[in-house]
C-alpha cells in the first residue's frame, strides 16, 4: 500500500466531511472517520440518523456528494475501477442478507471469487467450505439459501463476504431481521472474526457484542457523529444528551 | 408395508353415489342446473360424434396427409424431415437424462410429444400407392416410433453415464439443433444427398414448426436485449428501444407480416456490389415472414422480462456490487437468471401464442399447415370437406399447444417455489 504513509495513522478507512443529500434532504452532514487497521467500530444511532447511509457510502452503495473517502489508500471517485477495486476490498453484509436464492450456498460463496478474483472452481470450493466450517454450517453447502434459516443465511452471508478475503468488513444491522434465538450464532462468528483482526464498522444496536469486541462506538445523530469513544466510557458516562436518552432507551 | 395403512383414511372412501350427491345433486337448484348442462352437452356432442363417425369425409385428410405434414416438399428427401425429428428425440433424451431425471411428469409429456410425432410418418405411408423413390423410407409408424424411443433411450443411456460436466454441452447442443435442422430442411448445394430444396417447396407441420422454431429462438434474445436497453441510462438507447417496443406493440402482426413481404424489398437496392461479388439482394420469402414474426414477438418477449426484471429486489443488485461484480456479471450472473425464471410460465404462454399466430402467413400466401388447409379445399375433389379440414388443422394446433402448455406447468426450476 504505497499511499498508507500519507496517512499518519495508516488508516484502513478515512472519511473527511462526508456530505450526502437525498434530493432536498441532507442526510449526511459533514461525517469524519478514521478506522485504523485491525479496529472495530460499532456504529449507533436513532433510525434515519444516517449511520446506514454512511457505511453505504464507504463501498459506494450510496454516493457521496462532498468529502473524501480513502480505504486502504485508494479515494472513491466516479472512476468506475476505483469504485470496483475498493468494493472487491470491502466486505459487506445485509440486514436483509440478500443471497442469491438461484444459486446453492457453495455457489453463492464461490461466486465472487471465481469471477471477480478469476479463481479457479477447485480452489474457490476449498475456501468456500473452510469459510462454512468456520461460520459453523459446513453441512449446508449444497442447500439453497431458502431452506437455511435465517440465522443461517446471515452467517453464508458473512462467508460470502469473507471470501473475497476483504481488508474492511461492513456489517449493516446484521441481525435486525432475526429471531432472538438466532441473533446469538451471527454474534458469536462475528466475534470471532472480531478477534481475529478483522478491521469493521458494524451498525447494530447490540449492546453486549459493543462491549465486548468495539474499540470504540460511534454515536449518530441527525446525520453526524455526535459522540464517539471506547464502548466502557460511552455507555457508562456518555456526556451529549441525545446519547444519554438514545442509550436510556436501549438499556430500558 | 401393511394393507391397512395403503386404504385411504375412512372418511375419504365416498362412494359414486355420495359423490354424486355432493358435486351434482345438493339442492334442487343444484340437481337442475346438472340436468340442463348434460342435456346441453349431449345435444352437442351427440351429433358432432355421429358427424365425425359416419357422414364426415375424412378421405380428404387421408389422402393429403403429406401435404399436410410436410408441404410439397420432395418425397425423395424426406428423409432429411425425419433425420431432424430423429435428432430431437436423441437431444431430449440427453436433456431428460441430465436435467430432468427427477421429473416423471415432464418426461411423460415429452414421449406424448413422440408418440403424436411418430403417428405422422406413420400416417404419411399410407398413401402407399404412390411410386416412393429410394430408401424404403416410408417405414410403417411402429417402426418410427421404435428408432425414436431408441435414440431417445440411447440418449437418456449416455446422458446418465456422462461426467457432470457433460451437462454444459446439452445448452451449446440446443443451440446448434436448429441450424442443423435447418440446412438439413433447406439444403446446401445443387446436388447430391443436401440438394437445395426451396423455400416454396416447405409447407405445412413443417413449416409452421420451423417459422414458430425460428421466431422462439430469434425473438428471445431479441427481447432481452430490449427490456434491458429499456431500463438503461443511456438516453439514446433507452429512447429506441421504448419507441420500438410500443411501435411494434401498437401494430397487428398482419401489418408487420405485409410490411416484411411487400415492403421491405423496395428498400433493397437493385444490386450490390462488392468488389468482384455482385449480386441482386433478394431475401427469401420464408425468412421475410419468419424475420416479421421474431421482429414482432421480441416486442411481446420485451415486456414479459422487464416484468421479471422489475421484481428483482434492490438487495440483489447491492449484494452483487458489494461483492465487486462487473455491470454485465451482475445482469447476466444475478438478475437475468432469476428474472428469466419467474417468467418462465409467461413466456411459454407467449411462445404457443406465437405458434398460432403463425398461421397469420397463410395470408402472405404461404402454404403453411392452415394455407395447406386452403389448398386442399381447392381440390375438386374434395369440395365442401371445409369442417373436416378445418377440424384436422385446429386438432394439430391444439396438440401442440397442449403439449407446450403441459410441459411448461410441470416444468420445475431449481429452487423457483422456495424464493424467500
Amino acid at each position: 500500500m504505497s499511499q498508507s504513509n500519507t496517512n499518519p495513522e495508516s488508516a484502513m478507512i478515512q472519511c473527511v466531511d462526508v456530505h450526502k443529500w437525498y434530493g432536498q434532504f441532507h442526510a449526511l452532514r459533514g461525517v469524519t472517520l478514521s478506522v485504523a487497521r485491525g479496529e472495530v467500530v460499532v456504529v449507533m444511532g436513532p433510525s434515519g440518523s444516517g449511520k446506514s447511509s454512511f457505511i453505504r457510502t464507504i463501498n459506494r452503495l450510496e454516493e457521496h456528494q462532498r468529502g473524501t473517502i480513502i480505504v486502504d489508500g485508494i479515494e472513491l471517485t466516479h472512476d468506475v475501477r476505483n469504485i470496483e477495486r475498493i468494493r472487491s476490498e470491502v466486505g459487506m453484509v445485509f440486514q436483509s442478507f440478500n443471497l442469491f436464492p438461484h444459486l446453492t450456498v457453495l455457489e453463492n460463496i464461490t461466486l465472487a471469487p471465481m469471477r471477480v478474483r478469476k479463481m479457479n472452481r477447485e480452489r474457490a470450493g476449498k475456501i468456500a467450505r473452510e469459510l462454512l466450517e468456520r461460520v459453523r454450517i459446513p453441512e449446508q453447502a449444497d442447500k439453497y439459501p431458502g431452506q437455511l434459516s435465517g440465522g443461517q443465511q446471515q452467517r453464508v452471508a458473512i462467508a460470502r463476504a469473507l471470501a473475497m478475503e476483504p481488508k474492511v468488513m461492513l456489517f449493516d444491522e446484521p441481525t435486525s431481521a432475526l429471531d432472538p434465538e438466532m441473533i446469538k450464532e451471527v454474534l458469536e462468528v462475528m466475534v470471532d472474526l472480531a478477534k481475529s483482526g478483522m478491521t469493521m464498522i458494524c451498525v447494530t444496536h447490540e449492546m453486549n457484542f459493543a462491549r465486548n469486541v468495539a474499540h470504540r462506538v460511534c454515536f449518530f445523530d441527525q446525520g453526524n457523529i455526535v459522540e464517539m469513544g471506547p464502548p466502557a466510557k460511552l455507555f457508562s458516562t456518555p456526556e451529549h444528551e441525545r446519547t444519554q436518552l438514545f442509550l436510556s432507551q436501549i438499556l430500558h | 408395508m401393511n394393507t391397512s395403512a395403503a386404504l385411504p383414511p375412512l372418511t375419504e372412501r365416498i362412494s359414486i353415489l355420495r359423490w354424486l350427491r355432493q358435486n351434482l345433486f345438493r339442492s334442487v337448484a343444484d340437481g337442475a342446473v346438472t340436468v340442463l348442462g348434460i342435456v346441453l352437452l349431449l345435444s352437442l356432442v351427440i351429433p358432432i360424434v355421429t358427424w365425425a363417425l359416419t357422414e364426415a369425409r375424412w378421405q380428404v385428410v387421408i389422402e393429403n396427409i403429406r401435404l399436410f405434414a410436410i408441404g410439397q416438399y420432395p418425397i425423395e428427401y424426406v428423409w432429411r424431415v425425419w433425420v431432424c425429428v430423429l435428432l430431437l428425440a436423441l437431444i431430449c433424451g440427453v436433456s431428460w437424462g441430465l436435467w430432468l431425471f427427477r421429473q416423471r411428469a415432464v418426461g411423460a409429456a415429452i414421449l406424448t410429444a413422440f408418440l403424436l410425432l411418430g403417428l405422422l410418418p406413420g400416417a404419411l405411408s399410407i398413401p402407399a400407392t404412390e411410386k416412393v423413390a429410394g430408401f424404403g423410407l416410408m417405414l410403417p409408424s411402429l417402426a418410427w416410433l421404435v428408432a425414436m424411443s431408441t435414440l431417445g433411450a440411447l440418449g437418456y443411456a449416455i446422458a446418465a453415464r456422462a461426467p457432470a460436466r457433460a451437462r454444459k454441452l446439452v445448452g451449446p447442443a440446443w443451440i446448434l439443433y436448429l441450424p442443423v435442422c435447418f440446412v438439413l430442411v433447406a439444403g446446401l448445394g445443387p446436388d447430391g444427398l443436401l440438394a437445395t430444396v426451396g423455400s416454396n417447396l416447405w409447407g405445412g407441420l413443417l413449416l409452421t414448426l420451423l417459422i414458430t422454431a425460428v421466431g422462439i429462438v430469434a425473438s428471445f434474445p431479441l427481447g432481452v436485449l430490449l427490456a434491458l436497453g429499456r431500463r438503461s441510462k443511456l438516453p439514446v438507447v433507452k429512447a429506441f428501444c421504448i419507441g420500438y417496443i410500443e411501435l411494434i406493440r401498437g401494430v397487428p402482426l398482419i401489418t408487420i407480416l405485409f410490411m416484411a413481404q411487400l415492403i421491405l424489398p423496395l428498400f433493397l437496392p437493385d444490386r450490390v456490389t462488392f468488389g468482384p461479388i455482385s449480386f441482386r439482394p433478394e431475401i427469401d420469402r420464408v425468412i421475410r415472414a419468419m424475420a416479421g414474426v421474431s421482429l414482432f414477438s421480441a416486442a411481446y418477449m420485451a415486456e414479459n422480462v422487464r416484468g421479471g426484471l422489475q421484481n428483482i429486489p434492490r438487495g440483489q443488485f447491492e449484494a452483487a456490487d458489494a461483492l465487486g461484480l462487473t455491470a454485465t456479471q451482475k445482469m447476466t450472473l444475478i438478475v437475468l437468471p432469476q428474472a428469466l425464471r419467474m417468467v418462465v410460465p409467461i413466456l411459454v404462454g407467449q411462445f404457443i401464442g406465437l405458434f398460432k399466430d403463425t398461421s397469420l402467413v397463410t395470408i402472405v400466401s404461404l402454404l403453411d399447415l392452415l394455407g395447406i388447409g386452403n389448398t386442399v379445399l381447392a381440390q375438386p375433389k374434395f369440395i365442401g370437406t371445409q369442417r373436416e379440414v378445418y377440424l384436422f388443422v385446429a386438432a394439430i394446433y391444439w396438440i401442440f399447444s397442449y403439449v407446450m402448455g403441459a410441459i411448461s406447468r410441470r416444468l420445475e426450476l431449481p429452487q423457483s417455489a422456495s424464493r424467500r
